[in-house]
């Protein structure tokens, strides 16, 4: 073990601040049960774990699944609304712009073992939900709630509800869930499988997720408060000051005043899919989406009139039979040799297999103004 | 009988080391001195194995089709990049190498030289591909890391000649440490080196002025970082499982892509180590 050099001690800021992060501990919309935290914490070895694992598994047995038939493929219309994947944000990445060699920072979301596990018709979503009510039954017609789980988990870890409900479905245990408004001409039967190729590459899409999880932070930092002078005042040099006139005699309800920052949902639109890894089931989006590595996302297409996904493959990727596909992994060991080899670039992406970039005559940068040696000359001449 | 049995038992344990320095030529010691660019982020929040992965994946590829030399801080590189502005559609750049920083495909080196009177640093992301040649002109180490204190030292120890001649390293033999202590220029300085623990530096504190060394008594000196092992062993990230694996990765990497019979170009390599 190496003491750090002084390099180390140069180290930014920034570096500094993303250390100090709060770190949630405990999600609340996870599906996770208690076992999952005594786990992780220690309490349960691995031998209790495998009997209490064995139980839930006498319980709640994994029938053998009849072959889900195929959706037949459909047009994508101009009211269709495609159903979206479930992914994890592993972290961002630098890639390369083929022609230019402008650098294009990418963030790589991960979508393990995506499957439909529950479709609600509208009129059951409408009668049963609160939310349904709101979104059953839109400007844009009837939508069904699709829900989709991603990220296979042995199903002892989950909440027994939970288990149940999965066991319901017909589905392995899911990690993790997302649900997304669906036309009828685009819904999937349950448990169909979803492939990272659902989304083309060059299209767009939002991306939702909760974002950094801050804590509880002071009004400078939440609201980007400007605090108080550093000379001639007493001990409130980041404080918010002020929180109210006296003619109002209250505090105006929202007032922007410390507390829990972050951890909230949003939604980034129009990011371009950029890559895709259909072994691994990674996504590269161009750009920055909410929320801390391992945390999880909604991706679904972007419906912005400029922006919107022109053919993508509906009502999903159907290319490869299922059977066919998982005899075609099982022979192929992948390792870091061909990890990439399957990978769908975007035509303007450097691909490290070809060589560096090499600019000719025609990169150069045309200068925007007329050329004026050409009447220069002309003149001399005259 | 005696005898015939400690000759026998001496050829058996002289094939074992054999056997040991073949297998052992197959990993390098100084792997994250050599390799910084695939040592694992020190934000433990980002340290995902499927993200390392495939980073390492695009990185291999990328060494597989563009020579990258071992150089160290302290070295004299040349760097060629295509440019689209120029005539020649290259440029190249000579000078010496003041820091390395970032992991995996950020990784970027930056360059000084001392151009026409004026001191020029270039930042090179290494596995940008408009990157045409890194060469290493001078194979060397320096007292310290992090030269960014050249920045306030005398022009002459960033002035290196263009027309450089590569200097061959005999392979096998250890890295030298060029152990030159630069003088520094007459303060105001950048940075505060009279504080730092450089090396490299001569008589910083000597040179200081008066007003910064009274500040010391209330600067925040935090020289006792470096006796924090915890934080040394997850910002430095040298932790020996890893390395080996990845070792072995780019080994399994280079084996295909030589059977596939795409190049020959050889990844892992140590020129103290001889390999």
């Amino acid at each position: 073990m190496s003491i750090p050099q002084n390099g180390a001690l140069l180290r930014t800021a920034n570096a500094c601040l993303m250390q100090l992060r709060f770190r949630r501990r405990s999600n609340d919309t996870s599906l996770t049960g208690r076992v999952y935290e005594l786990v992780k914490s220690g309490a349960i070895d691995a031998a209790t774990l495998q009997r209490m694992s064995a139980a839930v598994h006498r319980k709640t047995p994994i029938k053998s699944v009849e072959p889900i038939p195929p959706p037949e493929a459909g047009e994508f219309g101009e009211n269709s609304r495609r159903v979206g994947l479930v992914g994890i944000k592993l972290g961002m990445m630098p890639q390369w712009e083929a022609k230019t060699g402008k650098r294009v920072l990418c963030t790589l979301i991960h979508v393990p073992d995506n499957q439909i596990v529950q479709v609600l018709d509208p009129e059951t979503w409408y009668r049963d939900s609160i939310v349904g009510k709101r979104k059953a039954y839109g400007r844009y017609g009837p939508h069904h709630r699709v829900t989709v789980g991603a990220q296979n988990i042995d199903p002892v870890f989950l909440d027994p509800k939970w288990q149940v409900y999965f066991k319901k479905h017909g589905v392995p245990a899911k990690e993790h869930i997302g649900s997304f408004l669906v036309s009828s001409d685009a819904v999937l039967p349950e448990g169909f499988r979803l492939d990272a190729r659902h989304f083309n590459v060059g299209q767009f899409v939002n991306v939702s997720g909760r974002t950094i999880d801050w804590g509880f932070q002071g009004g400078m930092h939440r609201w980007g408060m400007r605090g108080l002078p550093d000379r001639r005042t007493t001990k409130a040099h980041r404080r918010i000051g002020s929180i109210g006139s006296c003619g109002d005699a209250r505090v105006w309800p929202g007032k922007r005043m410390p507390g829990h920052m972050g951890y909230e949902w949003r939604q980034v639109s129009g990011l371009e899919v950029v890559r895709i890894n259909p072994l691994e089931s990674v996504i590269y989006v161009k750009g920055s989406v909410p929320g801390d590595a391992q945390e999880k996302l909604l991706i679904n297409d972007c419906l912005h009139e400029d922006k919107r996904v022109k053919n993508p493959p509906f009502p999903t990727y159907l290319e490869t039979i299922p059977e066919e596909d998982e005899e075609a992994e099982s022979k192929q060991v992948v390792n870091a040799a061909n990890l990439t080899s399957a990978d769908i670039y975007h035509e303007k992406i450097f691909r490290f297999d070809s060589p560096s970039i090499v600019f000719t005559a025609a990169d150069e940068k045309q200068s925007a103004a007329r050329d004026k040696m050409r009447a220069k000359i002309a003149k001399v001449k005259k | 009988m005696r005898a015939a049995a400690r000759g026998a038992r001496g050829l058996a344990s002289a094939a074992q080391t054999a056997a040991k320095k073949t297998q052992q030529k197959q990993s390098i010691d100084d792997f994250p001195l050599i390799y910084p660019d695939f040592l694992p982020s020190p934000v433990w929040n980002r340290r995902s194995a499927l993200f390392e992965r495939l980073q390492r994946a695009d990185m291999l590829e990328r060494r597989m089709h563009i020579d990258i030399p071992e150089f160290y801080v302290g070295s004299i590189v040349a760097v060629t990049t295509s440019e689209p502005n120029l005539a020649t559609r290259q440029n190249r750049f000579v000078g010496i190498c003041i820091r390395r920083e970032r992991p995996g495909l950020l990784h970027q080196f930056t360059l000084r030289n001392v151009v026409d009177g004026l001191g020029v640093e270039v930042m090179y992301e290494l596995y940008n591909p408009t990157i045409l040649k890194i060469e290493t002109l001078k194979l060397e180490k320096r007292l310290d890391t992090d030269l960014s204190y050249l920045i306030d030292a005398l022009p002459e120890y960033s002035t290196f000649d263009f027309n450089l001649e590569p200097i061959a390293h005999p392979v096998g033999t250890p890295v030298p440490i060029n152990d030159t202590q630069v003088k520094l220029r007459q303060p105001p300085w950048t940075q505060r080196w009279e504080l730092y623990d450089f090396k490299g530096i001569d008589k910083a504190w000597l040179q200081a002025t008066p007003y910064y060394k009274r500040k010391l008594r209330i600067t925040k000196v935090e020289d006792y970082m470096k006796y924090d092992l915890i934080r040394a062993y997850r910002d430095d990230c040298q932790e020996a499982e890893h390395e080996k694996n990845t070792q072995k990765e780019m080994l399994e990497f280079e084996r295909a892509r030589h059977e596939s019979g795409a190049t020959k170009r050889r990844i892992l390599k140590s020129a103290a180590d001889g390999i």
